[in-house]
């Protein structure tokens, strides 16, 4: 056994590596990034890991590795399985041949995310199997067990983490790694066609097949059940959660019994034998109330008070906390006494100082300084905080890709100036689409590209296109050339990038404006070299 | 054994790298460790910390209840304050004294050093001082991680293997100034808790070491600079406000301030003995 100290996210990462992955396949997000890291780290030679143009690129590229027998992890952040979406629901219909894991790190209390939505509801939705471990030792057991379950039903499977699962570390032991599948590309065309006639077929196997995965989640030692004899209360917590609730128990004397859920579907046999032994349910769970809602049915007969989050006794919104299920099993408040002579302000995250982004942004404010009806849609990256003061500069930020959409919507119903700030990252994960339709048509808008070359948010991963390569993907798309501008964002060139800015808003016609330095603090780490962390 | 810590500041000073460097000597001293980090958005120059446990048992949360947190570390005055529900009623802030204000409503200064110094258990430096004096200010963290080391049950000579390791990519020079820095808030942290022990007023007591060189003999000193600040303060302090240099670490600096009267003696050469 190796001993080691590894984030969530690492330990997912190793385990599987050690279930014998031929491909890991993603596109950074937070909190998921580190999973794919870890593996370029300690597995470059022998795994094919490199970055993805986005989530739903990675999910098939990994689809396809499985239709050739061979294991493949795909990771990304939660609202990543939104992108990719598509592949992800149908490949249920096909199913896994190799072993196919789809990791999901969900980000409750929005740390850096734009949303909290619990994807252990995707999982349930297409009818694949999930794992949500409690633990980073869990974490790379699951993970290596989840690629023998996806083998064994012929399915992906789901491992779904959260923030501060995925964000901390701990000590792990680890086992001896497992080869990689031989090379055997499926036979089975018809299931991987999905023709109606086909997916009808396969659809109704999947349906089917329900029934054996409530089965081995019902035998799952991972859902672990403990009756305490005489116990009015019981508890189910699932994931993260657990580990609240015995933190919590370790501050309270209360005689509880408990079922730990880290497998769906929900094994059902054991949240009968827990009701049926206490008066009292409490449900903790990190995310959207997937269990308490399912206890509760909609007519919530369940025949057994349920406290959780839709009753009020524990925060709906936001992130668990372990005082949070203390508090909801009756703990009284403890706290340091708090007692500021000042209010403590808020302190926002901002763009680093000599941030390329910044003088972007003052010089594009320059130019729209003329134009008080212009809107600027930004997108997802570091750039986003220029909604922030002292910039006010971008007016909107909706997922991944939506600022050259929107600008082309907006334009298109009368707004001018109509302006897209995007990165050059975020433009390969999904601006490009947009930017198609905005050349075929000609739309009278301006979009500019903040070409820092890496994707910086995320820690300074490369990107799929910047630089000349860029221009020359946007010149690809049916751009214009005569109006396809390259800027230096300094400080100097305010004035001269603000001509720019007026000339392209100017033009009433589809303009593409990038703006080209390297992220400050991806140049450092570049010359400084590598760090711990 | 078990210590609860909470790391505090701002992104980009290096919260990260003090993780890193109490985790793997907590790891090597055969504890168990959990240790939840913040990553993206939230860290661009917004508050960021860390919650950092570590046990000879399992430890269950990777969060630390509220009230229960041994220590809390931080590299910025008021983000340690903004933790500082999460300590335990016997624990202690251990804090920089110098503010990063990159944003436009940074309280008053007098009020947040006010309420630091008021608190039962606390230690607070002049880390950004001291971390030019090591050679960079980027090395406020390692200043910060030495003033906390006697309080983390490690040891100190694992504490500064890892942040060699840590540094090293960086090549020796570097390695060398965060030593430095690294000794330099041990022994400061260590001159500021000793003088309280004296009875030393804290704000005097912050005042003196935030302006004595941090000499490996400082700590010789302790009881002469805690006879003189806690029975004199009244005299002294104004005096340690308005010197601008770095006080000498030698025991003679207070054992000559001690045998003066002030009323007699020119301020100019009050602040020639300081100078030593």
């Amino acid at each position: 056994m190796e001993k080691l100290v590894l984030l969530g996210d690492e330990a997912v990462a190793l385990g599987a590596i050690h279930a014998g992955i031929s491909g890991s396949f993603s596109y950074p997000g937070t909190p998921a990034t580190q999973i794919q890291e870890f593996i370029q780290r300690v597995a470059k030679d022998d795994i094919r890991c490199h970055w993805s143009a986005n989530e739903k690129a990675a999910y098939e590229e990994a689809l396809g590795v499985s239709y050739v027998g061979r294991r493949a992890l795909v990771s990304m952040k939660h609202v990543g399985l939104n992108v990719a979406a598509d592949p992800f629901i149908n490949s249920a219909i096909t199913g896994a041949d190799g072993g196919l894991v789809v990791v999901t790190a969900d980000d409750p209390g929005m740390h850096s995310s734009q949303n909290e939505q619990d994807n252990r509801f995707y999982a349930q939705f297409a009818k694949i199997f999930c794992f949500e471990p409690s633990n980073q030792q869990e974490a790379y057991e699951m993970t290596r067990e989840a690629f023998d379950v996806s083998e064994k039903f012929r399915l992906p499977v789901m491992v779904r983490l959260v923030t501060r699962l995925a964000h901390s570390r701990a000590n792990i032991k680890a086992g001896k790694g497992r080869k990689e599948n031989e090379l055997k590309p499926t036979d089975d065309l018809t299931r991987w066609t999905v023709l109606p006639a086909n997916a009808r077929v396969r659809f109704k196997e999947l349906v089917e097949e329900q029934k054996e995965l409530v089965r081995y989640s019902e035998e799952s030692p991972w859902n672990e059940l403990h009756l305490s004899p005489g116990a009015e209360v019981g508890v189910i917590a699932s994931g993260i959660a657990f580990n609240y609730l015995i933190e919590a128990l370790s501050f309270i004397s209360l005689k509880v019994s408990y079922l730990k859920v880290n497998t769906y579907p929900l094994p059902l046999n054991k949240i009968k034998q827990l009701i049926s032994s206490v008066s009292e349910l409490l449900v903790v769970e990190e995310g959207y109330p997937l269990i308490e809602g399912s206890l509760r049915g909609l007519l919530d007969c369940a025949g057994i008070k349920i406290r959780g989050k839709m009753s009020g006794d524990l925060p709906i919104t936001g992130e668990l906390t372990p005082d949070a299920v203390y508090r909801a099993l009756g703990g009284k408040e403890r706290s340091y006494p708090v007692n500021l002579s000042f209010e403590l302000p808020v302190r926002p995250p901002m763009l680093c100082p000599g941030c390329p982004h910044a003088d972007t942004f003052t010089a594009l404010k320059d130019a729209l300084a003329d134009y008080p009806n212009a809107r600027v849609f930004s997108d997802i990256g570091c750039y986003t905080l220029g909604f922030l003061p002292p910039y006010r500069a971008v007016h909107s930020c909706v997922e991944m890709g939506a600022s050259i959409g929107m600008a082309k919507g907006a334009a298109e119903a009368g707004l001018y100036p109509s302006l897209a700030a995007i990165g050059d990252s975020t433009f390969a994960h999904s601006g490009m689409t947009g930017l198609i339709g905005a050349a075929k048509n000609n739309t009278d808008m301006t979009v500019v590209i903040m070409d820092n070359e890496h994707t910086a948010m995320t820690g300074g991963q490369d990107t799929m296109a910047t630089g000349d390569r860029l221009v020359e993907l946007v010149k690809g798309l049916g751009v214009d050339p005569a109006h396809i501008r390259v800027i230096v964002p300094l400080p100097k060139n305010r004035e001269r990038n603000a001509d720019v800015f007026r000339e392209e808003i100017a033009y009433h016609g589809l303009s593409v404006i990038i703006s080209r330095r390297e992220c400050v603090v991806a140049a450092r780490k570049r010359k400084e070299g590598g760090e711990k962390r | 054994m078990k210590k609860d810590i909470i790391l505090a500041g701002v992104g980009g000073q290096g919260i990260l790298s003090m993780a890193y460097v109490i985790d793997e000597a907590a790891v090597e001293s055969g504890f168990n460790i959990k240790q939840a980090e913040i990553h993206g958005m939230a860290q661009r120059g917004g508050a960021v910390y860390s919650h950092l446990r570590i046990s000879s048992s399992p430890i269950a949360s990777d969060l630390i209840p509220k009230g229960s947190a041994d220590l809390i570390i931080s590299i910025e005055p008021i983000e340690g304050l903004r933790y500082l529900s999460y300590l335990a009623p016997d624990g202690i802030l251990i804090t920089n004294s110098s503010p990063v204000r990159n944003i436009p409503n940074y309280p008053d200064m007098e009020k947040v050093l006010g309420d630091i110094l008021s608190l039962k258990k606390h230690i607070i430096i002049d880390a950004e001082s001291l971390a030019r004096r090591a050679g960079s200010f980027r090395a406020q963290n390692m200043v910060m991680l030495g003033a906390s080391s006697a309080y983390l049950s490690l040891d100190r000579e694992l504490l500064k293997k890892y942040i060699g390791e840590l540094f090293s990519p960086r090549g020796e020079k570097i390695v060398e100034l965060n030593l430095s820095a690294f000794a330099f808030g041990e022994r400061i942290g260590r001159f500021y808790a000793l003088l309280l022990e004296e009875g030393v007023p804290p704000l005097s007591a912050f005042l003196l070491s935030s302006k004595i060189e941090a000499g490996e003999a400082l700590t010789e000193s302790v009881d002469l600079w805690g006879k003189l600040l806690s029975s004199r303060a009244e005299e002294f302090v104004p005096i340690l406000k308005e010197f601008s240099g770095e006080i000498s670490p030698r025991a003679e600096v207070p054992k000559k301030l001690l045998g003066l009267s002030l009323e007699k003696v020119d301020k100019e050469e009050i602040f020639s003995i300081l100078a030593g």
